[in-house]
């Protein structure tokens, strides 16, 4: 009775009125835990180098979330038929039943390749903003201040080079080079020579100063550096056949001293070391490469090999390009009498051949490449049978970039080239042979020194001696050298000749038991149309200046 | 003291109250022969009216059963007298429902109370903060039948027992998965679109997830539909209210019962798939089409097909494999009672659900402790403590999609397991794309553990400072934390044919954690006014709630709120209600918004006019309410833009200015009884959100992501229609309850309207979220076609095709161009507006009956008007790459040349070969459906023998929830429409009991 006694109603009314007057304003002040603003961040040296890293997007070998593999990539060639649970609009891409993505089949996290209007564009606002705000730190040196600037020029250049050979070939890609306003974003394109121009003038002021190092040593190679710069400006030139300025670039970086072919020094006498090497870890750090992924092959051999190796068997290699090799005399199969030719499509080393083929495709049947492992792509009973889940479909299977290291973890630490020397070259002989100079006696030397590398004899004179006939032979030669290195998408717009192989049947091996070359699909891509990509539905809907590029 | 505060109400409310006269005493002695303990025993107690707190009543007539025996409660209800064993002690009083009680011993302190037999008009409905006769109710609100939809069904999560009952309300569920099941419940229409819209859910008061309330401690729920009910919760009410009580202990001997049930589960629809042999041939079919040529060999095919040798030509049925039955069981014991110093009731309840599918499963174990205690005769506490764990369990694997996936991806011709090999434990699995066979994934993809530990405690007094003056307060405190464990044990894979090391699936274990927590804290103060005819109560109050969650997210509300209620003369009515909410979601200067409505109802049944029709009309109200509710349910921070701490990277684009949604909110409506019997409610309603938020689509060239910004009205109108009749003859009653509503949704205005997501829009004058998509007219024929040198398809003059199209592809039609005229091509600009997933009427209809000691239920429940679009497999169902994907077995019906009429376009390796993928009308399905949501039988057993032994009755009964669905949609289930990948909605057989002691 007492306990009853001392409640108080005064007192809980107090109480009461007291809670309620407690809430002040400040109890509605809820802001972001550890969110922040520019003003507090652009402080230090450390803070705008973590906000460089976030402005750096690679492209590189395998697959490997917003970056690129442009492996890959080469599925929508006549190199490769690609076939995954990622990326699976490559052979859209490759066979001409693309659509535009829309919402409601936008790309998953596994299509990075479908994202890239995006993903670029993202990037390059990142390094907008880093420009926009370096000037606020401090640096305790203020070289680290202008070396980071004209990194970040840089990077914002290649983002505009991919875009605009992706997206823009015809029709240019809107230049961004500040960070727009949500009222200034709905840009129109620029034209190809207005884009050309801004990359131009960028990479010309990184080439021109001193910021950046010509090439940097090896613990700081991922750093960008004049070389880069130069390579991409070489580059992208050639792409829209400024063949005057992509030639300059070349020769400025092949007059540098700092780069030469490799040479494996392995002791076998596998003719095509050289070239083998070159993409195994042997030979992966070297003075060929210009500007390279680091690791960017990371699980190349799982997503490459067949099922019996523990892959995914994505990269079906094509007879049109196993074809393409010579002979080991110099002759391409195509120059053969008809039944000589079919004897090499229906077992490419018939004869010798271009030792590059050996070290780039397994053929039906290879058991020297790994150990206790024969290829097998048309054993029913194997899990390398084409056709089946897991299994390369051509029965062609890709070779280049897989060392046998890596079979055991499934994945591996290779790097992807990006650029390298011989590109260089075969870049330069390009812009003699188109601008007429083809009989310039560099074309020969740098043929041959591909060549010669490769353990192939030199460019036959007699045969390649009108400018169609030798430029017939780079083309060859460089489709060869390079392949898988993401060069071949690009070669076949810049040289116009879409309509021509990106078009009929694709095929894979003979296979003996159907007495017919694999075949794999119809191939109807149309022209200007895939020479870019289409932008996302959204961009074009929510965008009034902008619309999808030519032919889309 | 106590004692003698009671003693001096009691006298005046006895000095109040008209003494009862003795009841009507039967002169048949019902003799009970089986008793032979003679025994006298002394019965004495207290008799209480039931209410919160409870009131002694004075004058009950107490009496043996079929005697003369028998006395009067005294001033403070208290009473004895003698009894023997097996006798029926009988309490009656005027206006109050008799109870009766078996004797079975001497009892000293036999708590009774009593209930009021009230009138339809004066029975109290919940409003709110408050409660309030229906006579002076103006608000649309409609209360669940509790015993009907809840009681002894199988629900695991409360939302799914709002299906069907309940007017204006649109509950779908999209899966069946243990732990993971609850509905979706829309009241009144989608008047967001950023937010959920889900309604705000109040449980004794404070807002919480329903679906963890444990269903057999439910009193009451009550929706509240219109902004005169609903604006007293102002800020988040634009989505409709749910009022929540649970049960509370009555004076009254202690009642412990026992509820249980256990049931089998079955998937409601699964999918059929093609078998192996018919995979095979499509697989060919596909590749011939694209100028590829065949994959497998006629001897392969027939090899499987004979199922000769399962090892290398195996014929897998995957759903068969996954699924099996489930089951479901659940234990309550509930113990409750008290007196006049303390009221208790104590429920604990186990819930355990084995999935279709091995390692999926939940289980959860509900206390709940409510308690009240009278610390004055005016002052009582109500002290609640609930708390809940739940454990769910399920595959882990979820790379690329969840187990439920890969039975659509895996083809038919894929071994299950194959036969161990002596001399070593290896499991050989059928090989697949990085081994993701379903049985490698249920056998070595590890499992993922889920819990979540929730208690609240809830502490409300309550203070009648006067009579009819009444503070309530209100502190409400909630924790909840979760955690995960994920376990992988590491396995090799290996090659069956050649022993080879294929892949290793890396042991992989991890664990992580989440809390929140939550505060709510309130007062009301409550004045009812009574003066000849005018009636006046008015609340007023003042809340404030803070939210803590995971590692530093925190946003908090301040309320202030009052309602006035006026009644004159029993026929007039009149309401306002004002809140101004204040929330942290948005920046200065936007923080508050203020709430506002007004209500009038009419009831005409009290004019003198209608006198004459009393026993015809009994009750006949019309009403009309209009206000304003809000939305701030935006998500946090959008007023800020924010960059993060340590890289730089803008994280949050926001909108300084951003602020409430409001919905504006009319309603008419009328309540109508007629011959006692017939209850029919009427609503129509016109709700209109404005500043709706919205985060537009823009370009992806500045790098920015979109701001959300206040823009935009949509409208949902409609209306529900409530009936009931029932009647309860001597040993047979029936009751039939049925609701049909109607809502349609519009878009007024949309800033940068339309908003295209593909197969989706946004577009002024269209429901939101409508279909956008193809118009086709059936399939391409070879007549439009023909053929070039190259032996190439061109289509003929006139007709249109995407590139790349041929015979057996889906002719889409070409319905426009950029300049809004067909332009000979089939682009984006073709596609058009179809139709919507928000079903036009909603219905059900409850019936039950009882014939003596059965009694029978079912309740049919049901949509029309939805419109769905099929998804892969269940459109184009073959895909060859990727992880792949196997046709059903109906798509054998695919186009070819001699096959023309076909329900599927020409097989390839996948749709986008032809085009066949746009979501178009070609892929439409009526999902119109009607279920039986359940049939249930039951039996009581309440025997005079059953009784003496100490239990009152027991009740047995059989249900079946799910058992029949009526659609024309015969492939997925019409109201999940879950196709790929989705866990199926389940059917539920069980059989339970309850026991009362």
């Amino acid at each position: 009775m007492k306990l009853y006694n001392k409640i108080n109603p005064k007192a809980f009314l107090l109480t009461c009125l007291l809670l309620v007057c407690s809430s002040c304003s400040d109890f509605l002040e809820k802001d972001h835990p550890t969110g922040v603003t520019d003003d507090d961040f652009w402080k230090t040296m450390n803070e705008c180098e973590n906000a460089l890293g976030q402005c750096k997007l690679w492209v590189k070998g395998a697959y490997g979330g917003d970056e690129l593999g442009l492996v890959f990539l080469e599925g929508a060639t006549d190199n490769m038929y690609f076939q995954s649970n990622f990326e699976q609009r490559i052979v859209s891409l490759g066979n001409g039943s693309l659509v535009p993505p829309t919402d409601n089949n936008a790309p998953s996290s596994w299509e990075s390749t479908f994202n890239s209007w995006k993903n670029y564009y993202l990037r390059i606002r990142r390094c907008n903003r880093f420009l926009k705000f370096v000037d606020n730190a401090y640096f305790a040196d203020e070289k680290e201040r202008s070396r980071m600037k004209a990194e970040i020029r840089v990077w914002r250049a290649w983002y505009h080079i991919r875009l605009l050979c992706w997206y823009g070939r015809n029709d240019g890609i809107p230049v961004v080079d500040t960070d727009l306003t949500p009222t200034e974003i709905y840009k129109p394109r620029n034209t190809v020579e207005e884009c050309l121009d801004f990359i131009n003038k960028e990479l010309d002021m990184v080439i021109n100063s001193n910021d950046l190092e010509f090439l940097w040593d090896e613990g700081r190679r991922d750093r960008m550096s004049v070389s880069s710069a130069l390579a991409l400006k070489m580059d992208v030139n050639l792409q829209f056949k400024k063949y005057d300025v992509a030639k300059e670039a070349a020769k400025k970086l092949m007059d540098s001293g700092k780069f030469e072919l490799y040479y494996s020094s392995a002791t076998d006498d596998d003719s095509g070391k050289n070239y083998r090497d070159l993409f195994r870890y042997v030979g992966e750090q070297n003075k060929e490469r210009i500007m390279f992924k680091s690791s960017g092959l990371d699980n190349i051999w799982f997503r490459n090999m067949g099922t019996p190796l523990g892959g995914q068997g994505v990269s079906a290699v094509l007879k049109s390009f196993v074809d393409a090799y010579e002979t080991m005399d110099g002759k391409t199969i195509q120059s053969l009498p008809t039944d000589e030719k079919l004897k090499y499509e229906k077992d490419p080393l018939y004869k010798p051949r271009d030792p590059r083929l050996y070290a780039t495709v397994f053929l039906p049947g290879d058991n020297t490449t790994i150990s206790n492992y024969t290829y097998e792509p048309f054993n029913e009973d194997g899990s390398d049978y084409v056709g089946k889940t897991g299994a390369v479909r051509s029965g062609y299977m890709m070779k280049k970039f897989i060392d046998e290291q890596d079979r055991a973890t499934g994945n591996g630490s290779l790097d992807y080239p990006l650029y390298r020397y011989a590109e260089v070259l075969l870049d330069y002989v390009e812009c003699l042979v188109e601008s007429g100079d083809w009989q310039n006696p560099d074309v020969e030397k740098y043929i041959n020194m591909i060549r010669h590398r490769a353990g192939m004899p030199n460019m036959d004179k007699s045969v390649y001696n009108t400018q169609e006939k030798v430029r017939e032979l780079y083309r060859r030669e460089r489709r060869v050298e390079l392949c898988f290195e993401g060069k071949r998408y690009d070669d076949i717009r810049r040289w116009g000749i879409g309509a021509e192989v990106m078009n009929g049947p694709i095929y894979g091996a003979w296979n003996p038991k159907d007495n017919a070359f694999v075949t794999i699909e119809n191939r109807t891509c149309t022209f200007p149309k895939y020479d870019s990509w289409p932008l996302p539905q959204t961009e074009v809907t929510s965008n009034p200046n902008i619309s999808q590029p030519t032919g889309w | 003291m106590v004692l003698f505060l009671f003693l001096g109400i009691s006298v005046g409310y006895a000095a109040n109250g008209e003494l009862p006269s003795v009841g009507k005493v039967e002169t048949s002695v019902n003799s009970s022969p089986g008793i032979t303990d003679d025994r006298s025993w002394t019965i004495q107690g207290q008799v209480f009216e039931q209410s919160e707190p409870p009131l002694p009543l004075a004058g009950v007539n107490i009496s043996i059963k079929g005697t003369q025996l028998g006395t009067i409660s005294d001033a403070s209800g208290y009473f004895s007298m003698k009894a023997k064993r097996g006798d029926i002690i009988v309490f009656t009083y005027l206006g109050f429902k008799n109870y009766e009680y078996v004797v079975s011993r001497a009892i000293s302190n036999l708590n009774v109370s009593l209930i009021e037999d009230v009138e339809a008009l004066d029975e109290v409905v919940v409003t709110g903060f408050s409660e309030e006769k229906k006579l002076n109710s103006i608000s649309s609100i409609s209360s669940l039948d509790v015993s009907a939809n809840l009681s002894s069904k199988p629900v695991t999560s409360m939302s799914q027992a709002l299906q069907g009952g309940i007017t204006g309300l649109s509950v779908n569920q999209g899966s069946g998965l243990p732990g993971a099941d609850a509905a979706t419940i829309k009241i009144r229409g989608v008047s967001s679109l950023q937010t959920n819209n889900d309604p705000l859910v109040l449980v004794d008061g404070v807002p919480m997830d329903m679906n963890n309330l444990d269903p057999t401690t439910i009193e009451s729920v009550t929706v509240l539909k219109d902004a005169a009910a609903a604006a007293i919760y102002g800020a988040r009410a634009a989505n409709g209210v749910i009022v929540i009580k649970t049960k509370r202990g009555t004076p009254g001997k202690v009642n412990v019962s026992y509820n249980g049930y256990y049931g089998i589960q079955q998937a409601t629809y699964l999918p059929e798939f093609i078998d192996g042999a018919g995979y095979m041939e499509m697989v060919n079919a596909a590749n011939v089409n694209i100028g590829g040529n065949p994959v497998y060999s006629q001897e392969a095919i027939d090899k499987t097909r004979d199922g000769s040798d399962p090892i290398n030509y195996p014929n897998t049925n995957w759903t068969d494999f996954l699924f099996k039955n489930g089951s479901l069981q659940s234990h309550s014991v509930s113990v409750s009672g008290g007196g006049n110093l303390a009221r208790f009731a104590l429920t604990a309840n186990y819930l355990k659900n084995d999935g279709l599918v091995q390692n999926t499963n939940s289980d959860r174990l509900n206390i709940r402790a409510n308690t009240s205690v009278s610390l004055l005769d005016n002052l009582s506490v109500n002290m609640d403590f609930n708390s809940y764990r739940t454990n769910r369990e399920k595959p882990l694997f979820d790379n690329g999609g969840n187990i439920f996936s890969y039975i659509y991806s895996t083809p038919p011709n894929t071994v299950i397991r194959y036969p161990m090999k002596e001399g070593n434990d290896i499991v050989y699995y059928g090989n697949r794309p990085e081994q993701r066979n379903p049985a490698a994934i249920l056998d070595r993809g590890g499992i993922r553990t889920n819990l979540e530990d929730n208690i609240s405690i809830n502490i409300a007094p309550r203070w009648e400072v006067i009579p009819k003056l009444i503070l309530r307060g209100q502190y409400s405190y909630r924790i909840s934390s979760s955690a995960q464990r994920d376990e992988r044990k590491a396995y090799n894979f290996f090659d069956y044919n050649s022993g080879a090391f294929l892949q290793t699936w890396g042991a992989s274990y991890s664990a992580s954690k989440d809390r929140s927590s939550y505060y709510y804290i309130g007062a009301t103060a409550e004045y009812t006014w009574e003066k000849k005819k005018h009636r006046l109560f008015g609340i007023g109050g003042y809340n404030q709630e803070l939210t803590n969650n995971g590692d530093w997210d925190r946003w908090s509300m301040t309320s202030v709120f009052a309602k006035v209620n006026y009644t004159f003369d029993r026929r007039y009515l009149l309401e306002g209600t004002i809140r101004r909410d204040g929330s942290s979601r948005f920046g200065k200067g936007n923080k508050f918004g203020i709430f506002p409505s007004i209500a009038a109802g009419w009831n005409l049944h009290e004019e003198s006019f209608m006198k004459p029709l009393k026993e015809q009309v009994n009750e006949f109200k019309v009403r009309a309410s209009y206000g304003l509710l809000g939305n701030e349910n935006i998500g946090l921070y959008k007023y800020q833009t924010l960059i993060d701490a340590g890289n730089g990277n803008e994280t949050v684009f926001g909108n300084p200015d951003i602020t409430w949604e409001t919905v504006h909110v009319l309603n008419i409506g009328a309540d109508i009884r007629l011959f006692k019997d017939w209850t029919v409610t009427f609503d129509y309603y016109d709700k209109l959100t404005k500043d709706m938020i919205i985060t537009p689509p823009i370009s992806f060239i500045g790098g920015t992501s979109a701001a959300p910004l206040n823009s935009g009205e949509v409208r949902n109108r409609g209306w529900e229609l409530d009936v009931n009749y029932g009647k309860q003859y001597k040993a047979f009653g029936f009751n039939v309850h049925a609701g049909l509503s109607q809502n349609k949704n519009k878009i007024e205005s949309l800033f940068g309207a339309p908003y295209d997501k593909g197969d989706r829009i946004h577009q002024v004058g269209y429901a939101l979220n409508s279909y956008y998509v193809y118009p086709t007219e059936g399939l391409l024929q070879e007549s439009d076609f023909t053929k070039d040198a190259d032996n190439k398809w061109v289509p003929k003059e006139g007709v249109t095709i995407f590139d790349g199209q041929q015979p057996g592809d889906i002719k889409y039609k070409d319905v426009s161009g950029p300049d809004g005229k067909p332009d000979g091509k089939i682009t984006t600009d073709d596609r058009v507006i179809r139709g919507d997933d928000q079903p036009d009427l909603n219905y059900f209809a409850n019936i039950s009956l009882n014939y003596r000691k059965w009694d029978f239920e079912i309740l049919f429940q049901g949509v029309t008007g939805v419109d769905a679009y099929y998804s892969e497999p269940y459109s184009f169902g073959l895909n060859v790459s990727g992880d792949g994907q196997t046709p059903l077995a109906v798509q054998t019906d695919y186009w070819t040349p001699t096959n023309t009429d076909a329900r599927y376009p020409r097989m390839a390796p996948n749709s986008t070969y032809g085009s066949n993928y746009h979501t178009s009308d070609f892929w439409h399905f009526n999902a119109s459906y009607c279920r039986v949501k359940y049939i249930q039988l039951g039996y009581t057993f309440d025997q005079l023998g059953l009784k003496k032994i100490g239990i009152s009755n027991i009740r047995l009964y059989v249900n079946a929830q799910n058992p029949f669905t009526f659609a024309q949609e015969k492939l997925t289930d019409p109201e999940s429409r879950g196709q790929r990948g989705s866990y199926p909605l389940v059917k539920t057989y069980s059989a339970g009991v309850s026991l009362n002691f």
